[in-house]
């Protein structure tokens, strides 16, 4: 109020500079909300693919199954560690080291997402590995839905977070 | 005129060519209808550690489940992933040591017709892989143990 009264020109510039960055401003602080939100969803669908194939292989006998119960028990352990790194308040050690575990992170579980929905839709129409799927049963679909929204929600993530990481270290070794 | 000329070249080979595509089309339709319509799944008897038992043509064990409802498959989802059903295509055929008058088939959910002998719908168990292997046997999976059978058609307990 006091500045308003005494510096009536200076409050213009400021509120017309305001005007002016807002809409990038504005524009940024979304594209962060998006991606930090996109990195938490992406994070709980990636464990849910991990839940899945646990479920699988501890009490739908998977364990028994050849090649295909130990990949599900891969795909069970990956998915957790890459969920948790996703959730793991990272960015504390530092912008670009946590920035680029984050985007290892995302990058390892579209990786696993993509690889299962691959592989299952193979086995849906032959053998592989000897094993071959009965049919869309509701473990197959969930798995389905889960690797499309990881897939989806990290791409988003990696899609904000890519470029400003290609950035920050472009910076940091400009100033080396 | 000339190009009326040239179009009317290309009219005999084109007319060729799409007639021998629709031929070898209905050729191969045939020859695919043919080769899956009328072929039924062969059961055979097998050696194995638990004696003679029911195999498939290559020899692979078949395996029964009590929890059937006699010949009504109660196996879907996970468990026909682990343990899949004998399907066949048409009437089963009986292999040597095999009783033809044992052998049916059962309607499944899917319209399939999975194979039965002695009134058990048989299935395969995912871990065999090669003649003679018996990995299922005594498993209590999905509400129940798995057997293989007889050439009788009964349950071998042991193993």
């Amino acid at each position: 109020m006091a500045s308003s009264a005494g510096h009536p020109r200076r409050d213009r510039t400021v509120a017309l500079h305001a005007t002016v960055r807002a809409p990038a401003s504005v524009n940024r602080d979304r594209r962060e909300a998006t991606g930090e939100i996109a990195r938490y969803l992406g994070a709980v669908s990636i464990l849910l693919v991990g839940a899945v194939h646990a479920q699988q292989y501890y009490q739908a006998y998977f364990s028994f199954v050849p090649t295909i119960g130990t990949l599900f028990l891969l795909s069970f352990i990956g998915a957790a560690i890459v969920g948790v790194v996703l959730l793991a308040p990272v960015r504390r050690l530092g912008t670009i080291p946590g920035e680029l575990i984050l985007a290892l992170a995302a990058l390892g579980a579209i990786g696993i997402a993509l690889g299962t929905l691959v592989s299952l839709l193979i086995s849906e129409y032959t053998p592989l590995f000897g094993f071959m799927e009965s049919g869309y049963r509701l473990a197959v679909d969930l798995t389905l839905l889960f690797d499309g929204l990881t897939t989806a929600f990290l791409g988003v993530f990696l899609l904000i977070v890519g470029p400003r990481l290609v950035r920050a270290i472009a910076t940091a070794r400009r100033a080396r | 005129m000339a190009s009326t000329r040239t179009n009317k070249l290309w009219i005999k080979p084109l007319t060729a060519f799409g007639a021998s595509v629709v031929v070898a089309a209905v050729a191969a339709a045939f020859a695919f209808a043919g080769g899956t319509a009328t072929s039924g799944t062969k059961v055979a008897i097998g050696n194995s550690r638990l004696g003679r038992i029911l195999v498939d043509s290559k020899g692979i064990t078949l395996y029964d489940f009590p929890p059937d409802k006699g010949t009504v498959s109660v196996c879907y989802s996970a468990c026909a992933a682990i343990w899949p059903p004998l399907i066949t295509k048409g009437k089963p055929v009986a292999g040597p040591g095999v009783r033809a008058s044992l052998l049916g088939t059962t309607k499944r959910k899917d319209g399939k017709l999975e194979v039965t002998y002695n009134g058990h719908p048989l299935y395969y168990f995912v871990s065999d892989r090669k003649p003679g292997q018996t990995t299922g046997q005594g498993l209590n999976q999905f509400g129940g143990p798995w057997w293989v059978l007889s050439p009788a058609g009964k349950e071998i307990h042991r193993g």
